[in-house]
């Protein structure tokens, strides 16, 4: 849940895997830390109207966000883990005077920078399959803050929508071995709920939102592991792009959008709980959204803990 | 939502008018005098919308003026706030436009005059109202004709007090298409020339018919505006005078620089009469075609979220904002020009010229030197993984059991003693090369690892047959084999020569031969067979050390043991296993028995994980449990 993507109109951040991905959880007293950095670029963007895409229209010069990630994983207790994310990003254009930055108003494409949505979520590991469970299964809890991203909400280059969400989120998944290498699969569905900043014609503003979330990934050695990866972020409560309130500060959170990112991930990984995650996505199903090409790198690491005399 | 009939305070809801995103408006009649208002009630119970709604009271209350829709007091009802307002009997002008199209140019203008007087009046009182349409003003019937009142000042901006109400930098205020362009990049920092800019935009639609631009979506109507791009009035119109089709144009000039200053300038340029004054008789002499009687339908789009919504109350400004945003002068909305009405913005700042926010590059720093951390990190991974490949920890006990494995080919199949090998960092044994034979000798005894001579640290394969031992939960194949490092020759079933090693005892019942020791005989470990001890004739009893690092899978996941001894006896493991995305890991503390070639192994905490394993042909082969469960995973692991 904690890797889905930056809920704004540049929703498409790459949901980079990490320690804290899938519904597995580390052991009790175990930290695990992932720190990265992601790119995106948006070029287009795909305007619906009455439920129709009408028009792909291009951002100017393309807008460019840099992020830089921190997630810490926390084993609570046996099978429950407790995990805080905290992002920061510059968001810019790379021409404030194009057409669309300035024909929107409300300093459209202004730079923006600082904090994220700060997240923090509890996952609870239901069915273990190192217990032979079938699979492993958890639910988990999610808590959002993005509160100090409000100012530029209206933004095309917002970081978030100046909201607080609350979640929740189930996850399945396997990993096992191939040959000397090893696979894991995973799929994650979850659904936040944003409070809203306004209501429009009876819906709140920013609506709520379904993510869902699926990596397959496997190698034929145990230190690296490559394959697919898709991402989908739905807000099915708002309006099209070409009816929504260009005037309202609210206008990104009131649009009705869906995107879906495909792309791949590849994990190499050292004898000593260190990994590197790389990522590329390409948005490829949007509606009132923008298409992206997203990358991620960062860097996963297990410390190992002391042992309690 | 209120009903028809319903008491609120000392007023009965006739009638539902109208919606818009935050409020309800309704005819409500007074129980008592009799008299007729339009109640304005919030539909949202919340503080900041709510003060929004106050405030834009508090400025149609105090903008008493007939051209001005009035606000009389306010209502409180189960915690929602209403506005009490003058109730208009008739329709927003763009219904009437929209029905009946352009009136003719005399009426038009007149009605325009009004408009005029009413916003004017505003901008008197200190008040830009921002939010001018065509929806927002409201003619009420009077005689024949109708009368134009100005209404919806929800997000209008008090300019009178320099720094006294701004809103938040990013309320975009408005509606596109009769907000100027200025407006629509920061509302804060306007004057009485987007107002202007609108009242252009109206007076277009009263000659023609038709709003200045009608483009297909918000994003080109925004581009539009900003480039001044509309159909001339000329083109639209031809009939409309050249001089009121130039005072549209000007108004609509994208640059404020170039529209007229104030209402008073615009109507002189239009009227040439001194001033905007209302007059009532022209408003008596608008026509009847403008006169549609019905019910006053206040325009939901006047309510919208791009009005009364996105106002911001001055209580809730930041300092940041204060900090931010050039102080209001009063002078920018005067009307009677006497303050700096020309200047762009209240303290000589270009509003356009202003540059957009840019924290500066800073930012990008971060991102790269994190990148450029990260890379390192790969590059150090990739080295570790490529060019040393089984050595990415030094492992002082992988070398010494290499020594060990190597003496092992040479003497364990004399299956003489082997003399036990310094460790280091602990004490050597009390005896090289002798063991207490209580140690190992007694069953289910523990033997503390590396402290004993014998078969080396990683014995060689097997020599002779080591079926498995029957554990129910492990995998054909992986099933743990229970060394018997000591076996009575008459239960040697291979026909083997028994070796003089250490006893065995094993406590699940069953016993393997060694594999360490290539011509020791596999066993059943039978009760008799787990009483053997060493005959007279046997050497110093061996044990294996398993300390070190070991690495395999469990269930096919990659799997690495570390054990090491904790003294007294006891050995503390910790297993690391890559589950999906994670690694788990089991800290466990319990004894190695039969010699070292044994391994029960329990959990720390109180997780309940369990490790039962066994040495064979090198390698430590067994299961993982979990606290309550019968089946558990097999895992297989060899020194690197």
């Amino acid at each position: 849940m904690l890797s889905s993507s930056l809920a704004s109109l540049a929703v498409a951040l790459s949901s980079t895997a990490h320690a804290g991905s899938g519904p597995w959880v580390v052991s009790p007293g175990d930290l695990s830390l992932y720190a990265g950095t992601e790119y995106q670029r948006i070029e287009e963007l795909v305007i619906h109207d009455d439920g129709e895409e009408v028009d792909v229209i291009p951002v100017d010069d393309g807008l460019e966000t840099f992020g830089v990630k921190a997630i810490a994983s926390y084993g609570l207790r046996e099978r429950i883990e407790l995990q805080l994310e905290v992002p920061w990003y510059r968001v810019e254009a790379n021409r404030q005077e194009g057409a669309v930055c300035t024909s929107l108003g409300l300093q459209a494409c202004a730079t923006t920078e600082g904090l994220g949505v700060i997240s923090t979520q509890v996952k609870g590991l239901v069915l273990d399959e190192l217990a032979g469970s079938p699979v492993s299964l958890s639910v988990a809890g999610l808590l959002r803050f993005g509160a100090f991203t409000s100012d530029e909400r209206a933004r095309l280059t917002n970081i978030s929508e100046g909201t607080t969400d609350l979640g929740g989120s189930l996850a399945v998944g396997r990993s096992g071995g191939l040959g000397d290498g090893f696979w894991s699969a995973w799929t994650e569905v979850g659904w936040r709920h944003r409070f809203p900043n306004a209501e429009r014609g009876g819906i709140g503003v920013p609506g709520g939102e379904m993510t869902a979330d699926a990596d397959v990934l496997a190698g034929l050695r145990r230190w690296w592991s490559i394959g697919p990866s898709v991402s989908m972020l739905y807000r099915p409560d708002g309006y099209d792009f070409v009816s929504f309130d260009a005037t309202s500060p609210d206008r990104l959170g009131e649009l009705r959008i869906f995107t879906t990112r495909i792309g791949g991930k590849l994990i190499l990984r050292s004898n000593e709980r260190v990994s590197v995650v790389a990522s590329a996505h390409k948005a490829m199903i949007v509606r009132n959204n923008p298409t992206p090409i997203s990358l991620g790198l960062g860097l996963s690491v297990q410390p190992r803990r002391k042992r309690a005399e | 939502m209120l009903q028809v009939g319903d008491r609120i305070d000392r007023f009965v809801v006739e009638a539902f008018l109208g919606e818009g995103g935050i409020s309800h408006v309704y005819k409500v009649r007074h129980h008592q005098l009799g008299t007729v208002h339009a109640l304005k009630m919030m539909a949202l119970k919340s503080a900041s919308l709510t003060e929004r709604l106050l405030r834009e009271g508090r400025i149609q209350a105090n903008l008493s003026h007939p051209g001005v829709v009035a606000v009389t007091d306010i209502i409180e009802h189960e915690g929602f706030t209403g506005l009490l307002m003058e109730h208009v009997e008739g329709r927003s002008l763009d219904l009437v436009l929209g029905r009946t199209g352009a009136p003719p140019l005399p009426e038009a203008m007149a009605l325009f005059r009004q408009v005029l007087a009413g916003v004017a009046a505003a901008h008197e009182a200190g008040v830009l109202h921002r939010d001018l349409k065509p929806g927002n003003v409201l003619l009420q019937p009077q005689g024949d004709g109708v009368v134009a009142k100005v209404t919806d000042f929800g997000i209008a901006k008090m300019a009178i007090e320099p720094g006294a109400v701004r809103t938040q930098q990013s309320d975009l205020m408005g509606t596109p298409g009769y907000m100027a362009p200025e407006q629509a990049d920061d509302p804060t920092n306007v004057d009485a020339r987007a107002d202007v800019y609108s009242l252009g935009a109206i007076l277009y639609c009263l000659v023609t018919g038709r709003p200045p631009f009608m483009p297909a979506s918000v994003l080109t109507l925004l581009a539009a505006a900003r480039s001044g791009d509309f159909r001339p009035v000329a083109a639209v119109a031809p009939h409309v005078p050249d001089r009121i089709a130039w005072v549209v144009e000007r108004c609509l000039a994208p640059n404020p620089e170039d529209r007229f200053e104030d209402c008073r300038a615009l109507a002189d340029a239009l009227y040439g009469d001194g001033g905007p004054t209302f007059d009532a008789e022209v408003a008596g002499a608008v026509p009847a075609v403008l006169h549609v009687p019905g019910a006053m339908t206040p325009a939901a789009k006047t309510l919208q979220a791009g009005g009364a919504e996105t106002a911001v109350p001055p209580s809730i400004q930041t300092p940041s904002e204060e900090e931010g945003t050039p102080a209001a002068d009063p002078g920018d909305a005067a009307p009677d020009g006497s303050g700096d009405g020309t200047s762009p913005a209240p303290d000589g700042v270009d509003v356009d010229a202003l540059p957009l926010e840019d924290p500066g590059p800073s930012g990008k720093y971060i991102f790269f030197a994190t990148a450029a951390l990260v890379l390192a990190a790969l590059g150090w991974l990739l080295f570790q993984t490529w060019f040393k490949t089984g050595s990415v920890v030094p492992d002082p006990e992988r070398a010494r059991a290499a020594v060990e494995a190597s003496k092992d080919d040479g003497e364990a199949g004399s299956a003489a003693p082997a003399p036990s090998v310094p460790v280091p960092n602990r004490p050597p044994p009390a005896e090289e090369g002798a063991v207490d034979p209580g140690l190992d000798g007694a069953r289910g005894e523990v033997a503390p690892l590396g402290a004993l001579g014998g078969g080396g640290n990683v014995p060689a394969p097997s020599g002779g047959p080591a079926p498995a031992v029957a554990d129910a939960d492990a995998p054909a194949g992986t099933a743990p084999s229970a060394p018997a490092e000591a076996v009575p020759a008459s239960t040697d079933a291979s026909g083997g020569t028994a070796s003089p090693a250490p006893s065995v005892d094993d406590p699940a019942g069953t016993a393997a031969a060694d594999a360490g020791m290539r011509d020791a005989a596999v066993a059943d470990a039978t009760p008799g067979a787990a009483d053997a001890r060493p005959g007279p004739e046997a050497g110093p009893p061996a044990s294996i050390d398993l300390r070190g690092t070991w690495t395999g899978k469990l269930g096919g996941r990659p799997l690495t043991l570390r054990i090491v001894e904790s003294g007294g006896g006891m050995v503390d493991a910790e297993i690391d296993v890559l589950v999906g995305t994670s690694y788990r890991t089991f800290k466990m503390r319990g004894a190695a028995t039969a010699g070292g070639t044994r391994l029960s192994l329990s959990e720390d905490a109180d997780g309940g994980w369990r490790l039962d394993g066994t040495l064979e042909a090198g390698s430590i082969r067994g299961t993982i449990l979990a606290s309550g469960r019968k089946r558990g995973q097999a895992f297989s692991v060899q020194r690197p």
